[in-house]
């Protein structure tokens, strides 16, 4: 009895050590037991392969890249998170004619933790495109009322540059909707192939409306909690040999390899299989 | 011998050997006579007492001793910490190379046998040098087993793991007596507490510090705990407890004090920074009386410093925009020498008091 006195802060290290590995491995293979929640095969343009500090960490990882719609700096990404929305996801809005106010009262809410339900290649990723196209569209039509526009000709040059891009290079994974039960939201999206669901973070923001002269209340998406995916020993090897080849020129970057990702019951992924394009 | 700690041995050998310097002096100056047998029996009695408590303990009984325990405390710091950073960097060289079943076991077993060495070495060893630098790195072992484990697993980021390390931090810290393992665990636990205080009020984990509120409850538990949870047998526990407890509170009000809007009060912004600011000033200098009266010179100097940050920040606030800046930096000087004055005030008190209490 004294001898187990005598270790009892070894024998309850060793317990909270045992314990705490014991608990986290169950629980990430729960995760990953039974059906998957989502599976989907992602490109480079969804996935994109973490660069920085190769030379300290050996580890190779994938950054989980959602469709921002940035076009010449401005975004209008999130547009949905709106109105009834964001009361849906437990945000008190105001209705105040005063500029001060509504952004005092958007600066002191607190950002709320959701599900998040990303649409691969859908309406969303149509949507851009077709954007993307009307813009470069308009910039032409400018242009052949001022031909000598040297401004007029970047003006449709970058346009030009957005739509190859947003055709061929960047992400197809929009951010489309938000809930606070994932369930009720995979019954909304049935598509295991084509909605991930996955948690993150929502936080309020301001935008003055000129015409109204009043500022509008909305969301937007400030994190999502797992963008980082580790790729295990067996799928590095793509990866290791994976050339510098061309990958297309003004960065229009084609994709070089596909992933299968799938997330599990608790809405974390993990890569199944990985291919050269 | 009533001293169970090395703190405690190492105290008792100073007082004797201040009391031999002042007997020495008193001798010398003729103010003391003793006998030859008196004498020899007080060095005789010394002479044993240092010898027990050295070999029980490893004290310094010379200066010299004491020099070169400070260069291997300094040296045990540092390696301490150079090795647990040199842990992470090393496994993540490498772990890429390998499968996950053996990346897994690495990093489970790595901290197990860690805490194996902590503990053999702990029990055999009288300085505490080695097992305080093992420490470490074990607790450094297991921070990086979790946070892997994350990592390979895809692991959403929850503030538990801050439970386990702090847990495992404490374990440590009071097996070893290890103060830099204290603070590691103060800070998981305090984390860990915040966050929690934080998601009562709605508020997603990893934002506690959005509401520096979240800290002011913890402050509180720290404050607390050395006055219900005695550390004498360990190396400056307390102290830890008390500053950590008087950062964790004065830090947040001072940022409330001039940031209002992250409070979770819904009143006018500037009505909460204006009770902050009267909090600081009213806690910083109850605090210094406290501290004063339970002579605990670790509070005095920390709400000391808040006390003169709070002023100088007002003054700042009040004056440096309209004031001219040689008035400015007058005022300035003036309020210093003002406060000296206090201070040798307080001083003068305090030491009055002690005589009364000699007498």
């Amino acid at each position: 009895m004294m001898a187990l006195f005598r270790y009892k802060p070894l024998i309850f290290g060793l317990a909270l050590i045992i314990l705490t590995n014991v608990i986290v491995i169950t629980g990430a293979l729960g995760n990953r037991a039974g059906e998957p929640d989502a599976a989907l095969r992602l490109s480079e343009r969804e996935l994109s392969l973490r660069t920085w500090g190769r030379k300290e960490n050996s580890g190779i990882s994938l950054n989980l890249n959602i469709h921002r719609n940035y076009y010449r700096g401005y975004s209008d990404r999130d547009n949905w998170l709106i109105g009834d929305k964001l009361k849906e996801l437990g945000f008190k809005l105001i209705e105040s004619e005063k500029h001060d106010e509504t952004n005092r009262y958007v600066r002191k809410t607190l950002p709320k933790e959701v599900y998040i339900v990303l649409e691969f290649n859908g309406d969303a990723y149509r949507d851009a495109v077709v954007e993307a196209e009307e813009k470069r569209l308009e910039q032409e039509n400018l242009l052949r009322g001022q031909l000598d526009s040297k401004e007029q000709q970047a003006e449709l040059e970058a346009a030009e540059l957005h739509l190859s891009r947003t055709k061929y290079s960047l992400s197809r994974l929009f951010a489309i909707d938000a809930g606070l039960e994932p369930e009720a939201l995979r019954q909304q999206y049935p598509d295991k192939a084509k909605y991930i669901i996955t948690s993150g973070m929502v936080k309020l923001s301001t935008r003055y409306d000129s015409e109204e002269k009043k500022s509008r209340i909305r969301g937007y998406i400030s994190k999502i909690h797992i963008t980082d995916i580790h790729v295990p020993l067996e799928h590095r090897m793509l990866f290791d040999n994976l050339s510098e080849r061309e990958r297309g020129e003004n960065n229009v970057r084609l994709p070089r390899y596909r992933v299968e990702l799938a997330y599990g019951q608790r809405y974390e992924p993990w890569v199944v299989s990985v291919e050269d394009l | 011998m009533g001293e169970d700690s090395k703190t405690e041995a190492q105290k008792r050998a100073d007082q004797v050997s201040h009391f031999n310097t002042e007997l020495k002096q008193l001798i010398d100056e003729d103010v003391l006579k003793l006998s030859e047998e008196q004498l020899s029996s007080l060095k005789q009695y010394h002479t044993k007492l240092i010898a027990t408590l050295s070999d029980k303990f490893d004290i310094d009984v010379s200066s010299k001793e004491k020099r070169l325990s400070f260069g291997m405390r300094v040296a045990s710091f540092l390696g301490a910490l150079a090795l647990a950073v040199s842990v992470f960097f090393l496994f993540y060289q490498y772990w890429g190379r390998f499968s996950t079943v053996f990346q897994i076991t690495v990093l489970a077993v790595a901290p197990l046998v860690m805490l194996f060495a902590t503990y053999y070495v702990a029990q055999r060893e009288k300085t505490g040098y080695f097992s305080k630098l093992l420490g470490l790195v074990t607790f450094a072992c297991f921070v990086l087993n979790i946070f892997v484990l994350g990592q390979i697993y895809n692991i959403t980021p929850s503030d538990r793991a801050f439970i386990v390390w702090g847990a495992l931090a404490f374990l440590l810290a009071y097996t070893c007596d290890v103060r830099l393992l204290l603070v590691a665990g103060i800070i998981c636990i305090g984390g860990f507490l915040s966050a929690r205080v934080g998601v009562w009020y709605g508020l997603y984990w990893a934002y506690f510090g959005h509401r520096p509120e979240n800290f002011l409850p913890i402050a509180a538990m720290l404050f607390a705990t050395p006055f219900y949870i005695p550390h004498k047998h360990f190396t400056a526990f307390d102290t830890i407890y008390r500053v950590f407890a008087l950062l964790l509170f004065f830090i947040p009000v001072l940022i409330l004090s001039y940031w209002g809007a992250i409070s979770y009060m819904t009143f006018d912004q500037n009505t909460i920074e204006v009770m902050y600011q009267i909090i600081g000033f009213v806690f910083s200098a109850g605090l210094i009386a406290l501290g004063i009266r339970k002579g605990m010179n670790d509070v005095v100097n920390t709400a000391n410093t808040f006390f003169v940050i709070f002023l100088y920040t007002k003054v700042y606030d009040w004056w440096w925009d309209w004031m001219p800046k040689y008035l400015f930096f007058l005022l300035v000087g003036a309020i210093a020498v003002l406060m000296l004055f206090v201070f040798k005030r307080l001083r003068g008190l305090t030491k009055s008091k002690e005589q009364e209490t000699n007498a």
